[in-house]
């Protein structure tokens, strides 16, 4: 458990929080570039010298200004990932990984040197130097480098931030892994949705140094206010169950309660429970169920709330064995299908635009 | 007298060397994180022997080297000879006089250093002085080459502070520059052709050695920092 009760002047705000984040789950720290993230997670680092307040994990006190008690960074033992991946010129990849596992806290078998490369595919560039190295691949070893100091908590700048999408893809899955495969609390800073939907159990907003939401992820997305965070489009996150594969057409079926979805092809066994991202974009509604239509997916839902968005398009919230899809729709479609709160209706969707974590 | 002339030259330029690295390291690390206003006048210090005429400092030095005044008169109770006109009196002359060409550049590559790399090298565990080093220095290692022969070379150069407190003694205190200007006096320009040419070859092949190795070290790592 990780206590923060935190104030840090900044040039245009006071980044002012007090809140209690769980040890078991994966945090996201969300808000529009310059809203205090990064120095919030700086300042739980110890890497902010103005922090005034009380920092405590698990029981330790980290920070208490009433007690002038300040721990410094390197006695925190917290692994931190930034956005560039900082690793020291002055030695090879090898050299840089060493550097950590010499100054690690514990030696324990989930972090053992072979594992970590192994997880982070990286044993291919043990010799080379980091000049030498993509940018992916530096991102890479830096995580790896953080995983063999064997931290007591994991933070992570924007960790994807500088990479292409290429990058991007191969170190989301091992990120998504990290807190499962090594059982430490992980928290991020981002601003890219789709990233937190991925890779977050739950999720702080922040706006102006202020907490604004806290809670979730799956449940703030469907109440967020969009423009608190750079909007890269509003996404639903739906939870369903492995039921059956369809080798023929390379599918995989899931159950949404008593509903069918269907997914491309996933490597997972029937009964294991995935996390589904849907971009609402991608969801047409229709108030009859269509049988002539190439679209796979069909849910049957009710319209729980309407939010006109600034573009004559309107956001429709739906609702569906507990879960919410949301959809994006024109006023004029609202207008002709007359759509309204409570109506039951269909939402289709492509088994292509789902995407599983 | 030649061979005695290049040996206590030398061995004043080492001595010199060693001691300015051991000073200036620290003194540099810590003008280059200096947050107070006082830094411009310690840099200001640091840096006048490059604009004052070397025989000013050298009659200060003199001054303070006397025994009429409290330093000199307590290096002398303290050893029972004076540093005027001594091998030692040099070596502190020389750190005084060549220290801003050993602070300067290392000062410049401490603040040139990504504060990235600590702040990381900070949350592995690494303290201070662990982090100095071996992350500070070794991605300093160019600057310090870079200032231990510049420090070496302007020891090997001077004339002016040497002559007001070191005089002309061979053995002790007759540098080669020294020499040369003795030889010219007595006019033995043999000796002097000897002297300034092989000071002259050493400069050249002191500076195409540091040049290549800005080249070199600029092309291998691609980076400015190390």
């Amino acid at each position: 458990m990780l206590n923060i009760s935190l104030q840090l002047p900044r040039d245009r705000f006071l980044l002012d929080v007090d809140i209690s984040l769980d040890g078991d789950s994966i945090w996201a720290i969300m808000g529009r570039s310059g809203c205090g993230k990064t120095s919030l997670l700086r300042a739980i680092a110890g890497l902010e010298s103005g922090a005034k307040g009380k920092i405590s994990f698990h029981g330790q006190v980290w920070l208490d200004t009433d007690t002038q008690m300040c721990v410094a960074p390197e006695q925190r033992r917290i692994g931190y990932i930034f956005q560039e991946a900082r690793l020291f010129p002055n030695l090879d990849v090898m050299g840089n990984l060493q550097f950590a596992r010499q100054r690690a806290c514990r030696r324990d078998n989930t972090f053992s040197f072979s594992h970590v490369v192994e997880q982070l595919g990286i044993d291919h560039l043990l010799g080379r130097r980091i000049q030498a190295l993509s940018g992916g691949e530096k991102q890479r070893v830096a995580i790896a480098r953080t995983l063999l100091n064997t931290p007591d908590l994991l933070l992570m700048d924007e960790p994807l931030a500088s990479l292409d999408w290429t990058s991007k893809t191969t170190i989301l899955p091992i990120l998504r892994n990290l807190q499962k495969e090594f059982g430490i609390p992980v928290i991020f800073v981002s601003h890219a949705r789709e990233e937190v939907a991925r890779l977050a159990d739950n999720m702080l907003l922040i706006d102006h140094g202020r907490v604004k939401l806290q809670g979730e992820c799956r449940r703030l997305f469907i109440s967020m206010d969009s423009d608190l965070i750079s909007d890269d489009g509003a996404l639903s996150i739906l939870e369903a169950d492995v039921t059956d594969h369809d080798e023929d057409h390379g599918l995989t079926e899931l159950s949404l309660g008593r509903q069918k979805l269907l997914v491309n092809w996933v490597n997972a066994e029937v009964g294991t429970r995935l996390r589904i991202l849907l971009p609402a974009q991608e969801v047409s509604i229709a108030t009859e169920d269509l049988d002539c239509l190439s679209i796979q997916n069909r849910l049957a839902v009710t319209v729980e709330t309407m939010k006109e968005l600034g573009n004559r398009n309107v956001l429709l919230s739906l609702s569906t064995e507990g879960q919410t899809v949301q959809a994006v729709v024109t006023c004029r479609a609202v207008d002709m299908l007359g759509i309204s709160i409570g109506k039951p209706v269909f939402a289709y969707f492509k088994a292509s635009c789902l995407n599983v974590v | 007298m030649l061979i005695t002339a290049i040996w206590v030259t030398l061995k004043l330029a080492t001595i010199t060397t060693i001691i300015l690295l051991l000073l200036s390291i620290p003194l540099a690390w810590w003008l280059a994180n200096m947050q107070s206003r006082i830094r411009p006048i310690l840099e200001a210090i640091v840096g006048l022997p490059m604009v004052l005429p070397p025989t000013v400092l050298g009659f200060y030095l003199l001054l303070l080297f006397s025994p009429n005044y409290a330093a000199g008169q307590a290096w002398l109770s303290l050893t029972g000879s004076t540093l005027a006109f001594s091998f030692t009196g040099l070596v502190v002359a020389s750190v005084i006089y060549s220290m801003p060409f050993v602070v300067q550049p290392l000062q410049r590559a401490f603040e040139q250093l990504d504060k990235g790399l600590l702040e990381a090298a900070a949350m592995m565990g690494a303290g201070a002085m662990d982090r100095f080093f071996n992350i500070v220095l070794p991605c300093s290692r160019r600057a310090l080459v870079l200032a231990g022969c510049m420090g070496f070379a302007h020891t090997i150069g001077e004339f002016g502070v040497v002559l007001m407190i070191g005089g002309n003694i061979p053995g002790e205190t007759q540098v080669l520059s020294i020499a040369l200007f003795d030889a010219v006096e007595s006019q033995s320009f043999e000796m002097a052709h000897q002297i300034a040419g092989g000071l002259l070859l050493f400069a050249m092949v002191l500076l195409v050695f540091l040049y290549s190795l800005d080249r070199r070290s600029g092309k291998s790592s691609g980076s400015r920092v190390c």
